[in-house]
């Protein structure tokens, strides 16, 4: 999904990741109606998705490990599986020496990565990424890049927001204008 | 220098300063209700008869006579004639302090315990001494009566509401502290509905918060309570073991039910704040 800034691809982004409800319409996930269940029904959904947005949203009393361990945490993954998974996330981050520090130590590409890795641990069906490598250099967002696109391959759902309209190859590709998609788009 | 307390130690200080508020009002305004109902029983179970005293005082003899008269009543139990420095203590409010020569003209008195299956009354006691012919004012002690209820009445208002507002003060002890946890774990609250955690495990987060302030400030309070009322209870003659079990029940309920209001709300304000949380 692409489109000048202020098209309306972040907040596409956060109701099709069930962070926002939507004023009209409706939206439909693994056929289902999220905002027809129960809160716990849309917890369920909520976990079938990985989420990097825009703001980031880590959370700043917890460590890098930790931040990316929550998915699994909250999955209830087993605790040694999840110490594992994280290791090895962390590794292929490049955030393995800075597991034990807190997001607020970090530069802007370092927390842009453990939120990538955080939205990759509970190994998403879909996963909803909202310009995921925007602040990162060239050689670490095509790092990152690598590995949503090899997580793609293994069945996860890829769906990227960005402002490049060639950030990566793409079977489907959408362009937003004002809103909406540039064929429904008014001149 | 300003003196900051430890995150939630204000919430821990008022949840048992309440409760201990709340455990001393249950527990005065038990002491003082069985007290007014043990009063008003005995003296619904008695009569006092006042001989009226003659110009010339008062004979032992005639006492007597109307001591037999009203033993031998139906429904009467026992009769006990007060001597006469009994009656000058039990008037002496009334006679300044009597003494001497003055207490011939005081009226003598006889308490009448009466039938607990079928009591005399009044009015039959009266007409038994007015038929031999003993001048004689009998009190079925209505007044007293009517005074240990209204005490009753009357405590009962200001025990009622100093317990009301011991638990509202609770309630909103409860609400508050989840709501400033709430406020101060928003932003992780958030991610952490965002990521799929189920409304109910950050209610229970919330929760778990609070909670063990707010119930060691309850079992706290109920300690203190506790002692006070058993430094009262022991300063008092005739305490033993018996005596002192129903207080402590009275006083284990109501530390329970303080700990009850102040969780109850606590999960309310949980329940309300995730809801709002929940995009």
């Amino acid at each position: 999904m692409h489109g000048e800034a202020g098209a309306g691809k972040t907040l596409l982004m956060a109701m099709a990741g069930l962070a926002l409800r939507p004023g009209a319409g409706k939206i439909q996930l693994f056929g289902l109606d999220p905002w027809g269940a129960s809160g716990q029904g849309r917890a369920r959904l909520r976990r079938r998705l990985g989420l990097v947005f825009q703001d980031l949203s880590l959370i700043d009393n917890l460590t890098v490990a930790e931040n990316a361990a929550l998915p699994m945490r909250i999955a209830g993954v087993r605790p040694e599986v999840l110490r594992r998974d994280v290791g090895e996330l962390l590794t292929w981050m490049g955030l393995a020496g800075k597991a034990a520090a807190r997001p607020g130590d970090l530069n802007h590409d370092e927390r842009q990565r453990l939120a990538v890795a955080r939205a990759v641990a509970g190994r998403p069906e879909i996963l909803l990424a909202d310009e995921p490598v925007g602040w990162m250099g060239p050689e670490a967002a095509a790092r990152v890049l690598r590995l949503l696109l090899q997580l793609n391959r293994q069945g996860m759902t890829l769906v990227m927001a960005s402002r490049n309209p060639d950030l990566a190859p793409a079977p489907q590709k959408l362009e937003l204008v004002r809103g909406r998609p540039r064929s429904e788009a008014r001149p | 220098m300003r003196l900051r307390l430890p995150q939630g130690f204000a919430t821990f200080l008022i949840t048992a300063a309440l409760t201990a508020l709340a455990g001393l009002c249950a527990l005065g305004g038990a002491t003082v209700l069985e007290r007014a109902g043990g009063w008003r029983t005995r003296l619904a179970g008695e009569m006092t008869v006042a001989i009226r005293p003659a110009p010339a005082g008062t004979s032992d003899a005639e006492v007597t006579r109307a001591a037999e008269i009203l033993a031998g009543t139906r429904g009467v139990a026992e009769v006990r004639v007060l001597d006469r420095r009994r009656v000058a203590g039990l008037l002496a409010p009334w006679t300044a302090g009597a003494r001497g020569p003055d207490l011939a003209v005081l009226p003598r008195l006889i308490a009448v315990d009466l039938d607990g299956r079928a009591p005399a009354q009044r009015q039959g006691l009266a007409d038994a001494l007015s038929a031999a012919g003993i001048g004689a004012i009998v009190d079925d002690h209505q007044g007293w009566r009517r005074a240990a209820l209204d005490l009753r009445r009357q405590a009962a208002a200001p025990v009622l509401g100093g317990l009301a507002a011991c638990l509202a003060g609770l309630a909103a002890a409860g609400s508050l502290a989840v709501g400033r946890e709430a406020e101060r774990s928003q932003q992780a609250l958030r991610t952490r509905l965002r990521l799929g955690e189920s409304p109910g495990d950050c209610v229970r987060s919330l929760l778990l918060s609070c909670l063990p302030e707010l119930g060691l400030g309850a079992l706290t309070g109920g300690l203190i309570a506790a002692a006070l009322g058993l430094a009262s209870g022991l300063a008092t003659p005739g305490a033993n073991a018996a005596t002192l079990a129903q207080p402590a029940v009275i006083l284990a309920a109501a530390t329970a039910l303080c700990a009850l209001v102040a969780g109850t709300l606590a999960l309310v304000t949980a329940l309300r704040r995730t809801r709002d949380m929940e995009p």
